[in-house]
């Protein structure tokens, strides 16, 4: 299974209401999704889930197909309750999971062929101790939640896996070699977060 | 507005929303707005709809999708404001 994933800290202060820019609403969600927001009290929180929805199944498109740009209404997302979503983008189908506390909420995405509905891929949020950290420090310490992932799936120390980009899409490499695990990074705020699942295999019969 | 205005304020604007605020204080064209000034995916629309603003200009969605580099930006919002 290929998957994306988005983690966003919703106190961030430059995801604040107030901050972000007058028109983004406008630029970034189609009508249909605007009007998911036009309720005060849940605007906030609805915003940055169709948000993660858009960025999570945009980073699994972009794998799919490396031409795929991230142009935010042309993914287009149907909440369905706190917990899902759908998402188009052109003849693609995406199914995103959402989870969350108070102050942040994680969207995990795969795409939807209708046969693998009921399986899902593994994630892990963390948050940084001591409140925001430096850039060099989330991608460091995301790297290293995400060869602890690939590690356990595989049975392989950590250690021996690196964590490499290809075309700016991370990939787990061991002794040069690709990893079958698909996995995906996001850090915003005082939170990292890192979804995986083991790439299928072509059966051989 | 000559292109080394156009830099100072383009800087200026992408300099809000980076989180490696070093790299914007030595922001030169090469500089990838995403890569090397750590400006998030939300942020960056921020950024676009920030230089229509200050350029009084539109950036269409296909236009702020070509933009990686400092550099870019100024072309683009040159071609805009000509
Ligand atoms: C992929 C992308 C959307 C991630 O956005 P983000 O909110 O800044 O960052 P996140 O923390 O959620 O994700 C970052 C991680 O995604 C991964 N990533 C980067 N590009 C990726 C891609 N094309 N596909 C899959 N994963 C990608 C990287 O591992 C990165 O972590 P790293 O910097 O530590 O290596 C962004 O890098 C991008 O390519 N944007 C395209 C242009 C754009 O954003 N336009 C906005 C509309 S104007």
């Amino acid at each position: 299974m290929i998957v994306g994933n988005d983690v966003v800290d919703l106190r961030h202060p430059e995801n604040q209401p107030r901050a972000i820019h007058p028109r983004f609403d406008e630029r970034v969600f189609t009508p249909a999704e605007r009007a998911g927001l036009t309720h005060e009290v849940t605007a906030h929180r609805t915003r940055w889930l169709m948000w993660a929805a858009k960025e999570s199944a945009f980073k699994v498109a972009r794998k799919l197909d490396p031409g795929v740009r991230f142009l935010p209404r042309r993914f287009s997302v149907q909440l369905e309750g706190k917990k899902w979503a759908a998402v188009r983008h052109a003849a693609e189908r995406f199914r995103v999971s959402f989870c969350g506390g108070d102050d942040w909420v994680h969207a995990t995405a795969t795409r939807f062929d209708g046969s693998d509905a009921t399986r899902e891929p593994s994630g892990m949020v963390e948050r940084v101790p001591g409140g925001e950290s430096s850039a060099e420090y989330a991608s460091a310490r995301v790297r290293a939640l995400a060869r602890s992932a690939v590690g356990s799936v595989l049975s392989i120390a950590p250690r021996e896996i690196e964590i490499a980009k290809v075309a700016n899409v991370p990939v787990a490499l061991r002794r040069k070699l690709l990893l079958p695990v698909d996995f995906s990074l996001s850090h915003h705020g005082r939170f990292l977060a890192v979804a995986w699942s083991l790439r299928e295999q072509r059966s051989s019969q | 507005m000559d292109t080394s205005e156009i830099q100072a304020k383009v800087v200026e604007i992408i300099g809000r929303y980076a989180k490696n605020k070093e790299a914007a204080a030595t922001a030169t064209e090469t500089t990838n707005i995403l890569e090397d000034l750590k400006v998030n995916s939300a942020r960056l629309v921020d950024v676009i709809l920030d230089f229509e603003d200050e350029f009084d200009i539109e950036v269409e969605d296909d236009d702020a999708d070509a933009v990686n580099t400092v550099g870019d930006a100024v072309a683009l919002i040159q071609s805009k404001v000509a």
